[in-house]
């Protein structure tokens, strides 16, 4: 009877902090990422006994939590994307996707004002595997898009904020 | 250091808070908290605004005195509750946004309140009162829209240029447009507080990195210059009434996070923790309080503001070391045998 374990991801925003992105693991207790809205990311896990108060937290920069998802997933394009950075002298490519029931569904990515708020300048949007180019102000996203933009590690990092924004 | 030096640099502390504060919120989060927890929010000022309120009554102060004395014992200090919580790394709480939602809406409230405050000081007639309520809630709304839909445009003014230039517009924007506020009587704090929440993104990280020293500069002035105007000798006749508001106000705030924490889903220790983190009051009261002892207002408020702000700002944080040694859980495969 054992059916495979879902994994839920619960948004929760923290005004004047930033946004929490947390898990129940199958054990019980909570696991999650609250990205600082100044910036930098903190890694919390819950207790064993009360999944209510945290166990551990720890404050990660974003080179050290991308570090960290590669030593969990190891894959080539992870380690492609860890050259791409090193490469270019701090500027870094991201996916960042838009998730059904964020802010900018159906919106235009001029409402976004990524370049004016972050810096970073959107390449391309990938919607149904199809990449495309160069969208204008005037781009309507729709759930499910992932947007390829570029800019330092920490303006992609507000830009990922900006665009998991709830609706 | 003269006395007018530490008028103008109290002044500038009070308004710099109220600035960083604003900063720290950005519009959307101000609704979106007013959606998740209203019905808490008014729970908690209720059961905090309330007691201060009639206190003042039942000793006999004036209506406006009264008016201070609920804004003193209402409001909890965010400066206080946000270092707690991230001192002990309690961020990824189940509880925490059921507290930050309360800090939230209680900051809001804050905007309306200053403005209504400041027009009783004033001793505007009744129909004068009206329109001063009406006026503070028209800004406030008013300059939420703008800051919605311009918000960005404000900040990217902002953005563009080198420290220096952005340190000193910032400065320059928040003192005019509080000194007009101040002008058309809505209070410079409503003003300098409505500028933070119009700056968000890029430029509300350099707002507060440049003007973050500042603030605990002047605002350092403005607490020695409260001081400065209590006479310790008034404290011990108020003693009574204060210990009675103390114990008021930390059941007041227990109950109002226990309610806000059950919202959120947090258990009996989550509820718990939330009601602590809340029970400590500090800046803000005492700009509250200041507002009275500026008009003259009441002899007895500064001294009662005084006893009751400091006793909860040090009773708060022990609270909350209570709240998260006594409620822990403890299941059963882990009891072990002495």
């Amino acid at each position: 009877m054992s059916r495979p374990y879902e994994v839920k991801v619960v948004r929760t925003p923290l005004p004047g902090i930033g946004l929490r992105l947390e898990f129940a693991t199958a054990d019980g207790p909570r696991i999650g990422v609250i990205h600082r809205q100044k910036g930098g990311l903190e890694l919390f896990i819950s207790h064993a006994d009360d999944p209510d108060l945290t166990a551990a937290s720890l404050e990660m920069t974003v080179t050290e939590a991308a570090t960290l998802s590669e030593l969990f997933g190891g894959s080539a394009f992870s380690h492609e994307l860890s050259h791409l950075r090193e490469a270019a002298g701090g500027i870094a490519v991201d996916w960042l996707p838009i998730e059904a029931g964020t802010r900018y569904v159906e919106r235009r990515l001029g409402d976004t004002e990524l370049r004016a708020q972050t810096g970073v300048s959107v390449v391309t949007v990938i919607r149904e595997g199809a990449a495309i180019p160069s969208p204008g102000p005037e781009f309507v996203f729709n759930a499910g898009d992932v947007v390829v933009a570029v800019g330092t590690v920490d303006a992609l990092a507000s830009a990922a904020l900006i665009l998991q924004s709830e609706a | 250091m003269s006395r007018e030096f530490i008028d103008a640099g109290a002044e500038l502390g009070a308004i710099l808070l109220l600035f960083l504060l604003g900063v720290e919120y950005s519009v959307d989060e101000l609704t979106a908290g007013v959606k998740r927890a209203h019905v808490s929010g008014t729970i908690d000022l209720a059961l905090n605004f309330v007691p201060g309120f009639i206190a003042g009554w039942a000793l006999g102060w004036s209506l406006t005195a009264a008016f201070l004395l609920g804004g003193v014992t209402y409001i909890s200090s965010s400066g206080i509750a946000a270092k707690l919580m991230r001192d002990l790394g309690w961020l990824g709480n189940r509880e925490t946004p059921a507290v930050l939602s309360i800090l939230v809406i209680e900051d809001l409230v804050m905007a309306v309140y200053l403005g209504v405050a400041a027009a009783l000081v004033l001793g505007t007639s009744t129909g004068g009162l009206a329109w001063s309520i009406l006026g503070a809630v028209a800004v406030v709304g008013a300059v939420l829209m703008v800051a919605k839909r311009f918000g960005a445009h404000l900040s990217r003014l902002v953005f563009t240029q080198s420290d220096e230039s952005v340190l000193l517009g910032l400065l320059g924007m928040v003192l005019l447009v509080a000194g007009v506020a101040e002008q058309v009587g809505v209070s410079a704090a409503v003003g300098a507080f409505l500028v933070g929440l119009a700056i968000s993104g890029e430029a509300a990280r350099r707002a507060d990195r440049l003007l973050g020293p500042l603030r605990d500069l002047f605002g350092a002035i403005f607490f020695v210059f409260f001081g400065l105007q209590v006479d310790p000798s008034t404290i011990p006749p108020v003693l009574l009434p204060a210990l009675v508001l103390v114990v008021v106000a930390i059941v007041g705030k227990l109950v109002t996070g226990w309610v806000s924490g059950k919202r959120f889903g947090a258990s009996t220790g989550g509820r718990l923790r939330a009601g602590a983190l809340l029970i400590a009051r500090g800046e803000f009261s005492i700009i509250i309080a200041e507002l009275g002892v500026e008009a003259g207002l009441e002899p007895q408020l500064a001294p009662l503001a005084t006893a009751v702000v400091f006793s909860l700002a040090v009773l708060g944080p022990v609270a909350v070391h209570i709240a998260s040694t006594t409620h822990r859980y403890t299941p059963r495969s882990q009891i072990r045998a002495p």
